[in-house]
């Protein structure tokens, strides 16, 4: 019964539209190469002809006076650029924290390897502003940044090694809502390109509580978790950097970058304030 | 003008490319860019394809890694509301159940979608997203779990 829904739910969606413009995109022709000789006597022959009309101006006209000239002042802002957001976030000092930190909660992961979680010392909150967005806009056209050749080999990767590239344990930094279970694998199959380099290095780190559960994605590539940050959405801050947070019922889905690393979470029968302290943990 | 054989191929594998790009990234304008992107690769591709089998996988593996997620450009300005692209052509049964299953976890989704609408198996799914038999199943069981508890028992069994 749910695979024959979920297939008539798939056939139902139209895909006309969708097949017409992307095969209008293939089909553009291709621009025509300008090098080779033709190149090099186009280039001579405007050369000539702009040599030609420097003499010939030269000798018959004279020089404009400088009030002729319209100078265009520069833009009195900078152009905001992911790079130049990226930069001023972590150039950013980070001044102590003076949040209120629930005590950290004891996590128990469904094969037993991790220890207890320490207490630590919480602090109240006063500098978080949080804003949320209808879930509803979440629609975007993807970045053309896909150009990047994205079948490389397929490396077994550890958890372990993932957390020394990531930098950070997010297991032991993440503050949960008491009974969450960390069922996050183990191991995770990564794409590297020939200098074993990775290309895709996205880990999901799931903790599942009945109907609930929270979904922490982590990467170092930033750049498209970034143009969330700068595009048009109500952003909200949380200790002192900007989050983009999406919400509808019981769902949330916030994006953040700290630290040079992008984080894309998810929840699910998870309260907005919860959705906040997880926030809060992973992104100190 | 394409070749006819990579056109027919296209033609072929559109529909299962752009709907594997919708329930990895719950957008339609980022499944279609996606896809898009996945069919340009295609076209530039090099590669020796030894059977059409083989290019499926490859096409599956290309769309799964090309829609990581919900990264987007903020600079297509072309809005549409996630309710009005995918379900708006739904009868309200099959809208429950494909927004229960766009609520999943994003690597849940994927498993689900290929098991339940590809018709893969367990052993295709593997092979073609390059990750292990035992990890796939389990990502199907807690897909399912979820399922059942979202959509309370309706709609058969999951």
């Amino acid at each position: 019964m749910f695979k024959d829904i979920y297939k008539r739910a798939n056939d139902a969606i139209p895909t006309g539209a969708a097949y017409t413009r992307v095969m209008n995109r293939l089909e553009e022709p291709k621009p025509r190469r300008t090098w080779g000789k033709s190149f090099a006597r186009a280039a001579a022959l405007a050369a000539c002809l702009v040599f030609t009309f420097s003499v010939v101006s030269i000798y018959e006209s004279r020089v404009k006076a400088p009030d002729d000239f319209v100078i265009i002042n520069a833009p009195d802002e900078p152009e905001i650029t992911p790079e130049a957001t990226q930069s001023t976030q972590t150039d950013a000092a980070i001044k102590p924290s003076e949040q209120a930190k629930r005590p950290a909660t004891k996590q128990q992961v469904a094969e037993p390897k991790r220890a207890e979680q320490p207490v630590v010392a919480m602090e109240p909150v006063s500098t978080n502003e949080i804003k949320v967005n209808d879930l509803s806009v979440l629609s975007q056209s993807a970045a053309s940044a896909y150009s990047r050749e994205i079948i490389g080999a397929v490396k077994a990767v550890e958890i372990g090694e993932y957390r020394e590239y990531l930098g950070k344990d997010i297991e032991a930094a993440v503050v949960l809502p008491d009974g969450f279970v960390n069922v996050t694998e183990q191991t995770a199959y990564l794409t590297v390109d020939e200098q074993d380099e990775y290309m895709s290095d996205e880990w999901s780190f799931i903790f599942e509580k009945g109907e609930a559960y929270c979904e922490i994605i982590t990467t170092k590539k930033t750049e498209k978790i970034q143009e969330y940050l700068v595009g048009d959405y109500e952003k909200s801050v949380i200790l002192e950097k900007d989050a983009v947070i999406f919400a509808e019922e019981d769902f949330i889905r916030a994006y953040a970058v700290s630290s040079e690393i992008g984080y894309t979470v998810t929840t699910v029968g998870v309260e907005l304030s919860d959705a906040q302290t997880l926030l809060e943990s992973i992104l100190k | 003008m394409l070749k006819n054989d990579k056109h027919d191929i296209i033609e072929k594998y559109f529909n299962m490319v752009y709907k594997l790009a919708l329930a990895k990234t719950c957008d339609a304008n980022v499944a279609e860019d996606v896809t898009g992107d996945v069919f340009l690769k295609y076209m530039q591709s090099k590669k020796e394809f030894e059977s059409e089998e083989h290019i499926k996988a490859w096409l599956i593996r290309v769309t799964v890694n090309c829609s990581k997620s919900f990264f987007s450009s903020s600079w297509f300005k072309k809005t549409v509301p996630l309710e009005e692209t995918l379900i708006a052509e739904m009868p309200e049964e099959e809208s429950e159940v494909y927004l229960a299953v766009l609520k999943l976890p994003e690597k849940y989704r994927v498993v689900i979608h290929l098991f339940y609408y590809e018709d893969m198996a367990v052993a295709e799914i593997s092979e073609n997203l390059g990750i292990n038999e035992s990890t796939v199943r389990s990502q199907l069981k807690r897909g399912r779990e979820m399922l059942r508890t979202a959509l309370k028992g309706e709609f058969g069994n999951v």
